[in-house]
């Protein structure tokens, strides 16, 4: 459900959905800040590093890496609609402490004598084996994270987040009306105690491969952790992406640009009649190789 | 209902844009940017305290001779070496606080590797702990000359009459610095502890309080040849590093030596053997 109000500029009635705090003005462009006292109200926001012609290039450049894009995606260049995006997201500073049971394996080597066949006589030789001896292993493990990031936004699934970042938290700004002016920012639309045991499954996950990497033995298997996460600190964070749309046979589709670095995120269709006639081809080359492998032992053989 | 605001600019009162890719608004009208004042750098905080000298530069002379004399592989003309010598106060800080490290280890075991996984957890107070803030002095250098005793004195930058360089790490930068020389303080103890053949650390910190302070320190220059050389004294107890020429000369001399010793235990053994034998 959208709310109207009216532009304090022009006096047009304009419509702001729900989850946007910031748009501009449909008929004079005014930028416009929802200036209601919210309780989500963002800490921090990152300006936009990148322009919108650098963003529309990493987008065209991404679509010209894809092999098996759909030819008229391909040629069709820029994005029907690119928009800057302030979009939320959760920021935890956070303390894990990890109970861990693992097996840790040590290498050794030794000597070993076998007997081979040599010029018709049986000998006796020695090679060195390298043998891993396991030990079960248990102990603990803790670790402080700075601004780990979940999706505060349903738009943006936690997968396309985790792709699109990092983002670098330190060009941040304080919140302020000013620097939502002209963007459109969100609102978050994930609550927080669901964003919670996102970031509690996530940096459990990061300690379980931090164990691993810790552990001091030459190979570890059966890594398991149970952690307990402190959060010391949560802000609400608003980032800057470029989200370019297009439409293909009647689907939506959308690329994200971080503002920030430029990695572009996002599915892109396949064109199955592209990556058949490349599976033929290979087969064919392969196939190619074989005959002529073929008829060379066969030549080979006649001689 | 909410109010909906246009940002008004500072300068002029006219509405304000923020058009895309600028990291500012500008007033759409006299393109102002002054709307916002950016503080987030964060302030290099000055020392307020110092520890004094204690050594005089002539004290300070004497313990660069008596090193130089002890450098047994340097060629001799290092004690003739004059030396260029500079009293300064050089910015540092000094953390304390609680360690507390959960580690994983391997240690020695009648084991067919010979070696055997351990863990455990201790939590280690530590206190005095420098990193160096000024590009003039290394952390190994500075590890290498302390300790220096607490007994501060306030400083006032006015009315300092010895040369004294400015701190170039902020707080956050020092405290980085200062956890890390904390880890590896706690890791070097704890592979003692455990004879540890390999030793992993995790570690969180607690109770941090640091405080930038001014050392005293002379910073000596050398040449031998045409080479620089550099030392560093703690100005306040007359501890001493540096690097120092070697002698290529005195090395092949000394093999030479060995050598002939060796070859001397030779020939006097393969004469007694002889002798024995007949």
């Amino acid at each position: 459900m959208s709310v109207a109000r009216q532009c304090p500029q022009c006096g047009a009635q304009v419509e702001l959905p729900p989850e946007r705090i910031s748009d501009a003005c449909a008929f004079c462009a005014t930028p416009l800040v929802d200036g209601t006292e919210r309780d989500d109200h963002a800490d921090l926001i990152a300006p936009f590093d990148l322009p919108q012609v650098v963003a529309a290039r990493r987008l065209g450049q991404h679509m010209q890496d894809k092999w098996f894009l759909p030819s008229k995606l391909k040629t069709a260049g820029k994005p029907e609609s690119l928009h800057g995006v302030l979009v939320p997201f959760w920021s935890y500073d956070a303390t894990a402490r990890s109970d861990w049971t693992a097996r840790q394996g040590i290498t050794w080597t030794r000597i070993e004598t076998y007997t081979t066949v040599v010029d018709g006589k049986t000998v006796t030789r020695t090679r060195t084996v390298t043998e891993t001896e396991w030990f079960d292993s248990s102990g603990s493990h803790v670790a402080t994270y700075d601004d780990h990031l979940v999706s505060g936004s349903r738009g943006l699934s936690e997968a396309e987040a985790n792709e699109l970042e990092p983002f670098d938290l330190g060009k941040a700004l304080p919140f302020s009306a000013e620097l939502l002016a002209g963007w459109v920012a969100e609102a978050p639309t994930v609550p927080r105690t669901e964003a919670r045991d996102v970031a509690n499954q996530e940096l459990a996950d990061n300690e379980n491969s931090a164990i691993a990497r810790f552990l001091p033995a030459d190979r570890t298997s059966g890594v398991e952790n149970t952690t307990s996460i402190q959060v010391t600190e949560l802000k609400l964070v608003l980032l800057p992406v470029w989200i370019g749309t297009w439409r293909y046979k009647g689907e939506p589709l959308r690329l994200l640009v971080n503002a920030q670095t430029g990695e572009v995120v996002g599915d892109l269709p396949t064109d199955w009649l592209k990556v058949t006639l490349a599976v033929m081809a290979a087969l064919i080359v392969t196939g190619g190789f074989g005959l002529m492998a073929m008829l060379i032992l066969a030549i080979l053989g006649n001689l | 209902m909410g109010a909906l605001v246009t940002i008004t600019c500072a300068s002029c009162g006219g509405s304000v844009a923020m058009e895309a890719g600028r990291r500012r608004p500008a007033c759409l009208f006299c393109g102002a940017e002054t709307l916002m004042e950016d503080d987030r750098a964060e302030q290099i905080e000055a020392a307020d305290t110092y520890v004094p000298f204690d050594q005089s530069e002539a004290q300070a002379r004497a313990v660069f001779k008596e090193w130089a004399s002890k450098k047994f592989w340097a060629p001799s003309e290092i004690r003739g070496a004059t030396l260029g010598l500079n009293g300064l106060l050089l910015p540092a800080w000094t953390w304390s606080g609680t360690v507390e490290t959960h580690w994983a280890a391997l240690i020695r075991a009648r084991t067919q590797s010979g070696k055997r996984p351990t863990s455990g957890s201790e939590s280690w107070a530590v206190d005095g702990v420098l990193v160096p803030a000024s590009r003039s002095l290394t952390r190994a250098e500075l590890a290498e000359i302390s300790p220096f005793q607490s007994a501060v004195e306030p400083f006032d930058a006015e009315e300092a009459d010895l040369p004294f360089e400015l701190g170039q790490l902020t707080r956050t930068a020092a405290r980085a610095a200062g956890t890390r020389a904390m880890r590896e303080l706690h890791a070097a103890r704890l592979e003692d502890d455990v004879s540890a053949v390999r030793l992993s650390t995790s570690c969180l910190f607690h109770d941090l309080e640091g405080t930038p302070v001014l050392l005293p320190i002379w910073i000596g220059a050398y040449r031998v040849g045409d080479k620089p050389y550099r030392v560093v004294l703690n100005g306040q107890t007359g501890a001493i590093t540096g690097t120092a020429p070697v002698s290529w000369v005195k090395i092949a001399i000394a093999v030479g030596i060995g050598a002939a010793i060796m070859c001397a235990g030779l020939m006097f053994f393969g004469v007694g053997a002889l002798i024995l034998g007949q």
